[in-house]
């Protein structure tokens, strides 16, 4: 297996000029990224952050206003690296009229596939749980049924690196489940999956690393657990009376934040003042104070995204960004 | 190559003839031909000419209505409901998509068009009256007429929103109508600029007066070959031209 990654993005910027007035708007600015061959990437960010318009200078539906980009070993958008491609758009639509089994192998005949044709199709529609709806119209579908169409379509030409954007969208737990399970599926023999999504408790449980882009600007790439791990914190809670001036004594004295709610007290330690932990604990201790439990809690994907910052610490580099006129 | 065009013409053919909207098309068609005897009957010794005028106008009407709305419907609904997105992602070139379409659009007009042929020919067999081989050429010139609105109205569709195609495509048809009286008014306008802008129309469009034999219809008459063969040429430049046209359209456009 190549050790070249097998997306390669350099400051990849995409600008748009919309309405009559020609507004000037940069959708995604000098974006960098590394994909490496096996892994399960995703890409988070809020509405309008530059996901679709990244996916979609991915896979060629748009053209990058400038940077370069490298997909699979080819230069740009390739139409030779395209038979090596998955992707789900989305919101996905497809014929109406047409059955499960005619709309999959359509896209079959799309890939070149001659050979078997009929018995890939039918795994596909077997394996994303419609064969019950095998020729049923798309027209009778729910969207659950569709989202599933969508991931059979972009898995049937067993591409090596499959796009996915908000592949989960409109499933029930159920159904995000079996897609969770398709994306590891797809992972252990030997595929790429680089997705985004809104629901980052999926993210969190199935990416080995993520992307947060805000604002056109990739903000932060890191592997999930260094992310997260960088923010875990220790809360000692002590149950006793603790006067105000020793209050702002141990505050003073540690550098910690203390809560306190009737005859509790909470302590909370910032990453980097594990080592004081001792110290805080006699304190109180010495000031007859009662303690229930020290827990080192931890954060999730979600509320580290909502916090909106990010410490780089244990992030890969993100090249410096040059600052464009809206 | 070939198994891409296969999958985009049986698609096409697929979607075209499972839609509703063409049933309903294909009941009107039998009842303007059922109106057609009923018009030939309060004709008195006209009943054979009237028939046949009414019969193979009228199918030259559907075919440029089907052809506008299957042409239309066929790229704009792609771009609009997204699912361009998928296809673009597969290892097709895009003009491959045109060509598809439009070879998809040329299945589906020709099934069409000739079960309304088929079904007004079986009235006239019904009725005792002549099948004769003017016939045939003139469901074979209707047919390419409605080609070429077909591939304008794909032309179209690749730039512009389903309302604004539908507005160019029947200006482009009536403007192919008229052809002839374009000449003939350019040559009589005495403004420079509105006689030039008049030759120029004539030289870019097509002359859909190539197509209609209303008259050789009417009346029974002998269709030179020729006429049939130089006019699908015609046809067929115009078509190669216009397919040629909405190619590099879809090359060039992003798909936001």
């Amino acid at each position: 297996m190549s050790q070249q990654p097998i997306i390669e993005l350099k400051n990849l910027s995409k600008t748009f000029y919309v309405g009559f007035r020609r507004r000037r708007v940069d959708a995604v600015r000098d974006l960098s990224l590394c994909v490496e061959r096996g892994e399960i990437f995703g890409l988070i960010g809020p509405n309008g952050a530059g996901k679709t318009t990244t996916i979609k200078m991915l896979t060629g539906l748009i053209r990058p206003t400038s940077g370069e980009m490298n997909l699979m070993g080819y230069s740009g958008f390739d139409r030779r690296c395209s038979r090596k491609l998955g992707y789900l758009p989305e919101i996905s639509y497809y014929y109406e009229s047409l059955t499960a089994y005619e709309i999959l192998d359509f896209y079959a005949k799309l890939y070149g596939i001659r050979q078997d044709r009929d018995k890939i199709v039918s795994k596909w529609i077997e394996r994303v749980g419609l064969g019950h709806a095998r020729n049923k119209r798309l027209g009778t579908f729910s969207k659950g049924m569709l989202q599933r169409i969508g991931l059979a379509q972009a898995l049937v030409g067993d591409p090596e690196l499959v796009i996915l954007d908000e592949p989960q969208s409109g499933l029930d737990p159920l159904g995000r489940r079996d897609v969770a399970e398709l994306i590891k599926e797809c992972q252990k023999v030997g595929k790429t999956i680089f997705f985004s999504s809104h629901i980052l408790p999926d993210v969190e449980r199935l990416c080995d690393r993520v992307g947060v882009i805000r604002n056109g600007q990739m903000e932060v790439v890191g592997r999930l657990h260094d992310l997260l791990s960088k923010e875990r914190h220790i809360e000692l809670c002590a149950r006793g009376e603790l006067s105000p001036e020793s209050n702002a004594e141990i505050k003073e004295k540690f550098g910690v934040s203390i809560d306190t709610k009737g005859d509790g007290v909470t302590v909370h330690f910032a990453p980097q003042q594990s080592t004081t932990v001792d110290g805080v604990l006699r304190y109180l201790l010495d000031h007859d104070l009662h303690i229930e439990h020290v827990i080192e809690r931890g954060i999730d994907l979600e509320e580290l995204f909502t916090r909106g910052t990010f410490s780089t610490n244990h992030a890969e580099s993100v090249p410096q960004q040059t600052q464009h006129a809206e | 190559m070939f198994l891409t065009l296969n999958a985009f013409i049986s698609m096409t053919f697929r979607e075209a003839i499972r839609n509703k909207i063409l049933y309903g098309i294909g009941f009107f068609a039998i009842a303007i031909f059922l109106f057609s005897l009923v018009l030939g009957e309060l004709s008195l010794y006209e009943q054979e000419r009237v028939i046949r005028d009414v019969g193979m106008t009228f199918m030259m009407l559907m075919g440029i209505a089907l052809a506008m709305y299957t042409g239309i419907g066929q790229i704009h609904r792609e771009i609009d409901r997204r699912i361009i997105y998928t296809i673009l992602s597969k290892p097709v070139r895009r003009y491959q998509i045109v060509i598809g379409k439009f070879l998809g659009i040329a299945v589906t007009l020709f099934v069409e068009m000739f079960a309304m042929f088929a079904i007004f020919l079986a009235l006239l067999a019904i009725r005792g009256m002549v099948i004769d081989p003017t016939l045939f050429e003139a469901f074979w010139l209707s047919y390419m007429e409605s080609l070429v609105v077909a591939a304008a109205a794909l032309m179209f569709s690749t730039f512009s929103s389903a309302m604004l195609s539908t507005l160019m495509c029947t200006g482009f048809v009536l403007l192919a109508s008229l052809y002839p009286q374009i000449g003939f008014y350019a040559e009589r306008e005495k403004a420079a600029e509105i006689s030039a802008a008049m030759h120029a129309a004539q030289f870019l469009l097509p002359n859909f007066g190539h197509f209609d034999v209303s008259t050789q219809v009417s009346y029974a008459l002998e269709i030179p070959l020729s006429h049939v063969g130089w006019s699908t040429l015609h046809g067929l430049t115009y078509i190669v031209v216009l397919i040629s046209i909405a190619a590099i359209v879809m090359e060039k456009r992003d798909f936001v």
